[in-house]
């Protein structure tokens, strides 16, 4: 079983993110955020102690605000990923 | 019992506690040869003011296990599948974001020193005619979409990024 992480892309379609290997603090899902809400800056380096998900999702300059939409195992994902815009959510 | 000398400086040398500003190397003799994995440095083991041997070879394992500052090594690679997961065995690739048909991004775990890096990507398992722009290159993540020749997005192809430049 692994995790996905799914989020909304600047154009309101759905990612789907995979974490490489163990994330036990978290950091590297924080960090895919913050790497996936640049807009405008291309350079600042990811810093956990300023980068937290609450900075991320209320907005950094340079970066739209984001944040995880919902998170399942992969096997809860339907096949087809290519209507993946169509697909519907519930709890 | 405990030696005394002087160096060619005259400053007092001995096994007590000789201080390492009293070391005058500027006469010694090179070594005359490449350094080699047996060659035996100095070092305070954890600073804490023990002094032991070390092997050069295990300064080539710390420098690697570390650094990878050589300007022409991949700084991270990795294969896609075609559903947009990664497949085992990549390289500095924290996660990868699979965010709609032909458009993935790659976080990588150690950023690059700087966005002006370059990677590199083909098509896998038989996309012989697929184009793979770049975009959004940032110090910790880029974005790879994939293309036919006609300029539509391609449905998930399987693919394989190498990205060089600075850490």
């Amino acid at each position: 079983m692994a995790k996905r992480y799914l989020t909304l892309a600047a154009d309101g379609g759905l990612s789907i993110t995979e974490i490489t290997g163990d994330d036990a603090d978290g950091n590297k899902l924080t960090k895919n955020l913050f790497e996936l809400s640049r807009t405008s800056d291309m350079t600042t380096h990811f810093d956990p102690a300023i980068h937290t998900r609450e900075a991320i999702a209320a907005g950094i300059e340079g970066h739209r605000a984001l944040a995880v939409t919902a998170e399942c195992e992969d096997t809860d994902l339907p096949s087809d990923r290519y209507f993946r815009n169509a697909w519907e959510w519930s709890d | 019992m405990p030696w005394t000398f002087y160096n060619s400086n005259g400053q007092r040398l001995s096994s007590a506690a000789t201080s390492i500003d009293v070391l005058d190397i500027d006469g010694a003799t090179d070594i005359g040869a490449a350094i080699v994995d047996a060659d035996l440095f100095i070092i305070d083991d954890g600073a804490g003011g023990t002094n032991r041997k070390t092997a050069a070879s295990r300064i080539v394992t710390y420098v690697g296990a570390n650094t990878d500052t050589r300007s022409g090594s991949a700084k991270g690679y990795c294969q896609i599948a075609a559903a947009g997961t990664l497949v085992a065995n990549s390289y500095n690739v924290a996660s990868i974001t699979d965010s709609a048909t032909g458009d993935r991004t790659i976080v990588w775990d150690t950023d690059f020193g700087n966005a002006n890096y370059t990677a590199v990507s083909c098509g896998t398992g038989g996309n012989l005619r697929t184009n793979y722009e770049h975009s959004s290159f940032a110090t910790g993540s880029v974005r790879l979409r994939a293309y036919d020749e006609a300029g539509s997005a391609l449905a998930d192809m399987e693919s394989s990024t190498v990205g060089h430049g600075d850490q």
